[in-house]
This record gives structure tokens, sequence and C-alpha cells, in this order.
């Protein structure tokens, strides 16, 4: 595109300092149009990409719900479902008095614990999505406004003290994190608990 | 150890909060109530008679360790034994929930034997 303006400055600029002949002037400007074109015509090619891509992630919230509705509904199955299950070992054990019957029921009870953790991950899911989402329409606003922009998000989380994380990957910081309950253990009597 | 002392369990899933309490009565403790974070968990204290508190961490609202440091700094309340049970692992909130003055930590996923046993000893310093 080239900018006239920008053009017509440098020609006089060039003009003014006297250090290139007119030969020399043409051929500067000549350059500099050719590579603003080139620039031009990328940007403008990559404007395209990106709101072909945001088009895209909306699609994701077409007639089949929300990709966060359906990661909600996940959420919600399972949470019945581990209800279901409780009910169930609760009939169990209120018809019996066999202790090795209970101590199993117990055991499947307490692995209805899952529902918990696979939530509190897909509740971050469903978070990480809504912030796609939001930076993807900002970068589709900007791209089919006025050019490229810094989408300017902000990472999440609080600088002070330390805040809730959710359940840690086996794999994340493997020395920040204790692993299981003997860790947990092993710190707290380092602290005099 | 007072079985029949009334016990709050705070977690914002209610999965989480039913397998805690099922536990609670299978260790003979029946009197035991329940909220889904800090920010209702704190009046129900406040209105009295719980001996014994297990919260969670993470919850919306109010998180658990709010909750714990809103405890501590309550006269009425400061004694109140706290068990937290979360899935929050990293050693800096360990240390900052032994800095806030929990009684006893608990990482998810835990068995029965480790809740019992944790609150055992909770019970174990104080009456002992």
């Amino acid at each position: 595109m080239g900018d006239p303006k920008t053009l017509q400055a440098l020609a006089e600029a060039l003009s003014k300092s006297g250090v290139v002949d007119e030969a020399q002037r043409s051929e500067v400007l000549s350059i500099v149009e050719r590579e603003f074109s080139d620039f031009s015509k990328r940007i403008d090619a990559l404007n395209q990409h990106i709101v072909a891509t945001v088009n895209d992630a909306s699609r994701l919230t077409g007639s089949e719900g929300s990709v966060e509705e359906r990661l909600a509904y996940v959420l919600e199955m399972t949470q019945n479902a581990a209800n279901t299950t409780m009910d169930e070992v609760d009939a169990i054990s209120s018809i019996t008095d066999d202790d090795e019957i209970q101590k199993h029921a117990q055991n499947i009870l307490v692995a209805q614990g899952y529902q918990d953790l696979c939530g509190q991950f897909l509740q971050q899911i469903i978070q990480l999505i809504n912030q796609l989402h939001e930076g993807l329409n900002r970068l589709g606003e900007s791209a089919s406004s006025a050019g490229l922009k810094a989408p300017g998000t902000a990472p999440v989380g609080d600088a002070d003290g330390a805040s809730a994380e959710g359940p840690q990957l086996k794999t994340a910081s493997a020395n920040k994190v204790a692993h299981n309950q003997d860790d947990v253990d092993d710190l707290l009597s380092d602290l005099g608990l | 150890m007072n079985k029949d002392m009334k016990i709050l369990v705070v977690d914002d899933f209610s999965t989480m909060r039913r397998i805690i309490r099922n536990l609670l009565r299978d260790l003979g403790f029946t009197n035991t109530q329940e909220a889904d974070d800090g920010q209702t968990a704190l009046p129900m204290l406040k209105s009295g008679g719980f001996e014994f508190l297990i919260t969670d961490w993470n919850m919306p609202g109010m998180t658990g360790i709010d909750l714990l440091k809103n405890v501590r700094a309550d006269p009425e309340l400061a004694a109140l034994p706290v068990l937290m049970v979360t899935a929050e692992a990293k050693k800096e909130q360990i240390v900052e929930a032994a800095q806030a003055g929990v009684n006893g930590y608990v990482v998810k996923p835990f068995t029965a034997g480790v809740l019992e046993e944790k609150i055992a000893k909770i019970f174990e310093r104080i009456d002992g």
C-alpha cells in the first residue's frame, strides 16, 4: 500500500539532505515502495487468516452448544453418576453387617472423589476456553479494523501468597509439589505439626 | 474425642461433602453439617456450637485458606481445630496453611484410613 504521505515525506527528506542525487533518490523510493507493498500484502493475508481462525473458533459455539456448555454437562454427568454410585453404596451398607463388605463399600464411596478432582480440572479448562474466546474475539476485532494490535491479555493468578491452583499433574514441577500424603506429613513435621 | 461434637464440612463439590460426611458417620460422628464455601461457612461457625472444621482450599466465594485465616482472627473461633482436605499440593501452599494455623492437612485423593488417622491425631494433641 505504501502510505503516500510517508513516501512524500521521505522524498522531501532525501532531497533536503543532499546526500543522494535524483537517480539514487528515485531508486530508494522505489525500493521503499516495493517493500511497503510486500509488507502490506503480508499483513492483509495475516488479517484474513486471523479473521478466518476467529470464525472457525466461534463455530465451536454452534447448535450443539459451546465447548464450555458441553464440558459443564460432563461435570454434571459425573456428579450424577457419583451420586448414583453412592446411593447404591448406602443401600448395600444398610443391609449388611459383614465387615468385609462394609470395607469394600467404603472404598467405593471414597473412590467417588474422582468426581471432585476431575471436576476441578474441567472447571480450569472451561475457564481457559473462556479466556481463549475472549482473546480471539479481541484479535478478530483488531484484525478486521485497525490492523494488528497486541491482545493485551493478562495472565490469571494473584501475586500475593499462595493462591488456589487445583489438583497438580504428576509431571508438574516435581520438587515444589507434594506427591502423596507422606510428602505432606514430612513437610508438616518439619514445620512442627 | 467427643463423638457427638458438631462438625462443619466445607467443599464446593457436593460429591466430596457427601464422601466426607459418610466417612465421618462411619467413624461415629453423626452430628455434621455442610457448606459450599467459606462465605457460607463463616456465619455458620460464628453462630456457634461447632467443635471441628473440615475444609477444602479451592472454592469460589471465600477459599478455605481465607476461611482458616478468618477463623484464627476471630477470638470466639480462634481455638477451633481445622483439618484441610484439598487437592492443593504445592509445598508453598502446605507451608502457608501451617503458618495460618491449620491443625492437619490431607491431600486428595485420600483414603478413609488417612482421614481417620489425621482426625485422631488432631484430637490426641488437643485432649492430651
